[in-house]
């Protein structure tokens, strides 16, 4: 079991700085760079949509991010204490944005569940909102023919 | 199958990495060249790209909105595998030109 949990300020630099860590927390398992991409994404997406969505890119207040990887089996856990989601049916639908000025695709919610293999939101006006992801990692170094 | 290119393409290379950050960085430069410049045709280079996200996604939506105006068109070029498939999901290869990494003889 290998875990850690940070906090980090609701700046979208922060992101570029996640996925940059997730990559060298993953780099030495030899899973294939297909996964450790989608993991990227996955993370990368929940992290943005905390930071513009949740906190609304405000650097006094923060994002709190877990990981933890038990053998093949990888949990992440993504949490802000922001707005909080009006409408999670309807985030959660493709395409559907709050943010329509600014080139938002609507899709981080569909790429994050499509990528994982156990995905969950919680999330409460005023509170905040908590994702929980759980990703079944392959090993293939043992198996290279 | 490719249309005929009628005027010189702009060609913009894709960084490494596109998420929010990368966008950040080039997004307003890009929208004010080609509201400038008008191409007919942008090529986004994307043969270096081995990340996106949905805000990388966004921006090339943006960028195909932006062209459509004027009747202008956005070709993705050298995408590899597993950006391809978030590409696809995202709904990308029914709107757009999109040149997958291995098929990029056929240009």
């Amino acid at each position: 079991m290998n875990k850690f949990e940070l906090k980090f300020s609701a700046m979208i630099e922060n992101e570029a700085v996640l996925r940059v860590l997730v990559s060298s927390f993953l780099a030495p398992l030899g899973i294939s760079d297909e996964e450790i991409m989608e993991v990227k994404t996955i993370v990368s997406e929940g992290v943005s949509n905390a930071i513009i969505h949740g906190l609304e890119n405000d650097p006094n207040r923060m994002v709190e991010v877990r990981i933890e990887l038990d053998d093949e089996e990888l949990y992440i856990m993504i949490k802000d204490d922001g707005k909080g989601i009006e409408d999670l049916e309807l985030a959660l639908t493709p395409m559907f944005s709050t943010l329509k000025i600014e080139e938002h695709t609507g899709m981080g919610f569909t790429i994050m569940s499509t990528f994982s293999d156990e995905f969950d939101v919680k999330s409460a006006v005023n509170h905040g909102t908590e994702i929980h992801i759980r990703k079944y990692l392959h090993h293939y170094d043992n198996d290279i023919v | 199958m490719y249309r005929m290119i009628d005027s010189e393409p702009k060609i913009y290379v894709v960084p490494n990495e596109f998420g929010g950050v990368e966008v950040k960085k080039i997004r307003d430069e890009i929208i004010k060249e080609i509201d400038e410049i008008k191409p007919n045709y942008i090529i986004f280079d994307m043969r270096d790209t081995t990340f996106i996200d949905s805000s990388g996604i966004g921006f090339l939506l943006g960028r195909y909105t932006q062209v459509q105006r004027y009747k202008g068109k956005v070709v993705l070029y050298g995408v590899n595998k597993p950006i391809s498939k978030l590409l696809r999901l995202s709904g990308m290869y029914s709107i757009m030109q999109i040149v997958d990494r291995e098929e990029e003889e056929v240009l």
